[in-house]
C-alpha cells in the first residue's frame, strides 16, 4: 500500500510537470533553448523538423478539419480534408432539421405517410433518406478525421526524415571530404587552372 | 612584418577559397548520391540548396573543375522530376561556366532532350548550346561568360529559368560592362510581366546593338500597343501614376483605332 501511494506521488508530479495532456516533463526554459541550425535549412524545413504530433493535436484535430495536413504543410489535402468534412457537417445538418421538421425520431425506420422518404435496400430493408444521409455524413466526418490524422502523421514523418537524411548526409559528406581529401584534390585543380 | 602579413592574406584567402570550393564538392557529392536513388521527392527537396551553391559558383565567380561535374550532376537531378527547363538550363551554366571537353557529348545529349520537350526545335537548341560551348571554352572572362549565358538562356522563352535569371539581375548588372540592350529589354518585359509568348516574338527580332532606354519601344505595331498597355498597368499598380501617364501619351501617338482610344481615355482617367 505504501508503494503505491509512493508510485501515485510521483505520477501526481510527473502530470504537474507536464505541458498538456502527454505525460512527460518539458520544462519552461525549453523555449528559449536555441539549436543549432545546418546551413543551408529553410525555416519551412525547421518548423516541419521541430513539429511534434502530440494528444492534444489529435484533439484539435477533432474540432480543426485537415489539422494534421496543415500541420504537415499539406495545404491541398488539408483544404480537401476541410470540404469533405463541411459536406459531412452540412449533412448531418440536413438530416436533423428533415427528420426534426417530421416531429419523428433520428434513427426511426416506421413508413411516412407518402412514403416518399423511404429507400428500399435489398430484400424489402426500409430505410429513411434522412437516416442515410445522416450515416454517411457521420461515415465522412469519423473517416476525414482518421485519415487526417493517419496520413498526416505518416507525411509529416516522411517529410521529417527526407530533411534530417539530407543535413545529416551532408554534414557526412562534409567530414569524409575535408582536411586530408579535399586539400589532396582541390589546390591541384586550383593551381591547375590558375597556371 | 610586411612579408608575414602578405602570408597570413594568402592563407586567408585560400583557405576561404577551398571551404567555398569544399561545399561545392559536397553538393555534388550528394546529388549523384539522390540520383543513383532516382527519388523524385528527395531530389525536390534539394533543388533550393543546391541553387544557394549555384548562387555561391555565380556571385562568387568561382570557376573551377568541380563545377563542371556539380552542374552536371544538376541537371539530371532535375531531369528526375522531368523539369526540362531547368534541366537545359543547367547545362547552359555548366557549358558557360565551367565546360569540361569530357562532357561535352554527355552535355549535348541532355540539353538537346530537355530542350525538345521544351518546344525548341533541334536546329535551335544545337545553336544554342554551341554558342555557350564556345564561350565556355574560350578565354573569356567570367563576366563574358555569364553575359553569353543571360543572352542564351533568354532565348529558351521559359518561365523557371527567367525567374533564375532574374534572381542574378542586379547582381550582374552591377558588375558587369556586357550588359545588352536585350537583356535590358528582357528584364522589363519581365518586371511588366508580359508573358513568354509576346516576349519571344520580340526579342527574337530585337535590335541588340540599340542604345535606346525606352525598352518598351518595338517595332512592331500590335507588340508596341500591348507592350504600352502593359507598361502603363504596371506602373500604374505600383504606384508610378506620372510615368504611367507619359505611356499613354505615346500611346495616342500611336496609329491607333477607336477603340484604342477609348481604352487610353479610360486609362488617363484611371491615372
Amino acid at each position: 500500500m505504501r508503494i503505491l501511494f509512493i508510485i501515485l506521488f510521483f505520477s501526481i508530479i510527473n502530470f504537474t510537470f507536464s505541458q498538456d495532456i502527454d505525460i512527460y516533463r518539458k520544462g519552461k526554459d525549453d523555449n528559449i533553448n536555441t539549436t543549432v541550425v545546418p546551413s543551408g535549412m529553410s525555416n519551412k524545413e525547421f518548423h516541419l523538423l521541430s513539429t511534434n504530433l502530440r494528444l492534444k493535436d489529435m484533439m484539435y484535430a477533432v474540432i480543426v478539419p485537415g489539422y494534421v495536413h496543415f500541420k504537415a504543410d499539406e495545404k491541398v489535402m488539408a483544404y480537401s480534408i476541410l470540404g469533405a468534412r463541411t459536406i459531412g457537417y452540412v449533412g448531418l445538418g440536413v438530416a436533423y432539421y428533415s427528420v426534426k421538421s417530421r416531429e419523428d425520431g433520428l434513427i426511426d425506420v416506421e413508413e411516412a405517410e407518402d412514403g416518399s422518404d423511404i429507400v428500399i435496400i435489398g430484400d424489402g430493408w426500409e430505410v429513411k433518406k434522412s437516416d442515410i444521409i445522416m450515416v454517411a455524413s457521420a461515415t465522412l466526418i469519423v473517416t476525414t478525421y482518421l485519415f487526417d490524422w493517419i496520413r498526416g502523421d505518416a507525411i509529416l514523418k516522411r517529410k521529417q526524415n527526407r530533411i534530417r537524411y539530407k543535413y545529416s548526409m551532408k554534414k557526412e559528406l562534409y567530414n569524409t571530404y575535408s582536411a586530408h581529401n579535399a586539400m589532396s584534390y582541390i589546390p591541384i585543380a586550383q593551381l591547375s587552372i590558375k597556371l | 612584418m610586411y612579408r608575414l602579413l602578405l602570408l597570413v592574406f594568402i592563407i586567408l584567402g585560400l583557405n576561404t577559397y577551398l571551404l567555398g570550393q569544399k561545399n561545392i564538392l559536397v553538393e555534388f557529392k550528394y546529388l549523384e548520391l539522390i540520383n543513383s536513388q532516382s527519388d523524385a521527392n528527395l531530389c525536390a527537396d534539394n533543388y533550393r540548396n543546391s541553387e544557394l551553391i549555384s548562387d555561391s559558383i555565380i556571385f562568387n565567380k568561382y570557376s573551377t573543375e568541380i563545377n563542371s561535374y556539380f552542374y552536371l550532376e544538376l541537371a539530371r537531378s532535375y531531369s528526375v522530376n522531368n523539369e526540362n527547363a531547368m534541366v537545359a538550363f543547367s547545362i547552359l551554366r555548366q557549358q558557360c561556366l565551367a565546360p569540361k571537353t569530357e562532357f561535352d557529348k554527355e552535355a549535348l545529349r541532355i540539353f538537346e532532350d530537355a530542350s525538345l520537350r521544351l518546344n525548341i526545335t533541334h536546329k535551335t537548341a544545337i545553336r544554342i548550346f554551341e554558342s555557350c560551348n564556345h564561350i565556355g571554352h574560350s578565354k573569356a572572362s567570367f563576366t563574358q561568360k555569364i553575359s553569353a549565358l543571360y543572352d542564351n538562356s533568354i532565348l529558351l522563352f521559359n518561365k523557371d529559368i527567367d525567374e533564375r535569371l532574374l534572381h542574378y539581375f542586379s547582381f550582374y548588372n552591377a558588375n558587369s560592362n556586357y550588359v545588352t540592350f536585350l537583356q535590358y529589354q528582357w528584364e522589363y518585359f519581365n518586371r511588366i510581366n508580359l508573358g513568354n509568348r509576346k516576349k519571344q516574338q520580340i526579342l527574337i527580332s530585337s535590335n541588340k546593338a540599340s542604345e535606346s532606354k525606352d525598352y518598351w519601344k518595338v517595332d512592331d505595331l500590335k507588340m508596341q500597343k500591348r507592350v504600352i498597355m502593359r507598361s502603363e498597368h504596371y506602373y500604374r499598380k505600383s504606384g508610378a501614376k506620372a510615368e504611367a501617364r507619359v505611356l499613354i501619351e505615346e500611346y495616342k501617338k500611336l496609329d491607333i483605332n477607336l477603340v484604342n482610344k477609348c481604352q487610353a481615355v479610360w486609362r488617363l482617367m484611371l491615372n
